[in-house]
């Protein structure tokens, strides 16, 4: 259910022109990579985005509903998603491999559930 | 030792304390050197039990077809303990989450009239981010009054912490302030007891398993000997140490969650019809006092 309803604001979003979510990652030939992920009750949209490793990313958050939280322990990096303007987290991944990410502002029925992974290639 | 928690028989409570039977008996205050004048002169073995994580409102069949008599269940376990305690906790998420704040109202409503039933009478609560994170704990405030105080009981100092009204699991420099003045009053020595609602230390930071700020906590009660804590959230009985802190987790009364990392997700473990409520339970604490303390002083043999 909560797929499909993040589906129908990803196909609404696209409809309406959205440039920030035609590709996840908008420019990876550049010193930057470029990264959008939306957080709604109970998602992050897309729920795994894929990086290459050793090159600077430039992560674009933004919530549709309310505040979010987005912690990557293993990355070591925190930070909450306030509505109203996209909040920008930069890093550099160091090391391939899988890495979660979760919501740690509790945020309803659901919460438990909303995460997702950030894949680091070589 | 002749205090009361110790005549009862170990076995009797391990066959009522819960379902699927949970016993923990913790020296609180045994340990090696642990002669605190205030706990020999005035405490005494005593028990109380510990009940978290029941979220009254729950429903789903696939992890619990037996939500709506659960807490009931433990309550009338706890009645049933031949010798009863002399208070009841419950560490948290008392209720599930609802957005809507009738329903969340009413929620703790049942829930407060059900454990009304206990034949003990001091019954201590703290909310979980189920009955707290969505309105900063203004519902529960209604129903159960302040999220963190403190108390003593028998020469124990208990000391309630609220790490979830904030719903981004941290308990705030207010309650830091709060905390260090709490402890400031307290000898170095003295037992003391923490009841919080999520890990302290970051059990599983993966999972939500943490306190933002817990290592202040931590921080602040390192410097006292005999620090002992209580806590629910994981849904799994779980016993760790900080240093010399020890800290236990209690089981659920709705689901079990699996260990920490085992699975992708922290979902609740299914229901096994074939073994009803495994993996719920509660526990009973005792307190035991080590009245066999002595105070040395050595003197010179060349003074009258």
């Amino acid at each position: 259910m909560r797929v499909a309803t993040a589906a129908a604001v990803l196909v609404a979003l696209l409809a309406g022109g959205s440039a920030a979510l035609v590709a996840a990652v908008r420019d990876a030939e550049g010193d930057e990579q470029h990264v959008s992920m939306l957080a709604m009750k109970f998602d992050y949209l897309p729920d795994q985005i894929t990086v290459k490793k050793g090159k600077p990313v430039v992560l674009e958050l933004s919530t549709l509903d309310r505040l979010h939280g987005f912690d990557a322990p293993t990355l070591g990096l925190h930070t909450e998603i306030q509505p109203g303007a996209p909040t920008v987290v930069r890093f550099t991944p160091e090391a391939a491999g899988s890495f979660g990410i979760h919501c740690d502002v509790f945020c309803g029925d659901g919460h438990e559930g909303m995460a997702g992974h950030i894949i680091v290639t070589e | 030792m002749s205090g009361k928690f110790n005549d009862i028989d170990r076995r009797q409570f391990a066959r009522l304390a819960g379902l699927g039977g949970v016993v923990f008996a913790s020296g609180l205050l045994g340990v090696a050197g642990g002669a605190h004048q205030a706990a020999a002169a005035g405490a005494d073995d005593f028990m109380f039990v510990q009940l978290s994580d029941s979220h009254w409102g729950f429903s789903g069949d696939a992890v619990n077809p037996e939500a709506k008599n659960t807490l009931k269940k433990a309550v009338a376990a706890v009645n049933s303990l031949p010798m009863q305690p002399d208070f009841v906790v419950f560490t948290g998420d008392l209720t599930h989450t609802t957005d809507d704040a009738q329903e969340r109202r009413r929620r703790l409503g049942e829930f407060r009239d059900i454990v009304k039933d206990l034949k003990v009478k001091t019954v201590r609560f703290m909310p979980g981010e189920h009955d707290a994170s969505l309105d900063n704990g203004a519902a529960f405030k209604e129903f159960f009054g302040e999220t963190h105080y403190s108390f003593d009981h028998k020469g124990v100092h208990f000391i309630v912490l609220d790490n979830v009204s904030d719903p981004a699991a941290k308990v705030g420099e207010a309650q830091l302030g709060w905390l260090q003045q709490t402890l400031a009053k307290i000898d170095k020595a003295a037992p003391i007891v923490v009841f919080t609602h999520r890990p302290l230390f970051d059990l599983y930071p993966d999972w939500d398993w943490a306190t933002r700020d817990g290592k202040a906590v931590i921080d602040a009660l390192m410097p006292y000997q005999h620090v002992t804590v209580f806590y629910g959230h994981i849904h799994q009985e779980h016993h760790q140490m900080t240093g010399h802190i020890a800290h236990h987790a209690a089981k659920s009364l709705i689901f079990p969650l699996p260990v920490a990392g085992s699975q992708p997700k922290r979902a609740p473990i299914p229901w096994d019809a074939s073994q009803p409520f495994k993996g719920l339970g509660w526990r009973s604490v005792g307190a035991e006092v080590k009245q066999a303390a002595y105070k040395v002083q050595e003197h010179p043999a060349d003074k009258v």
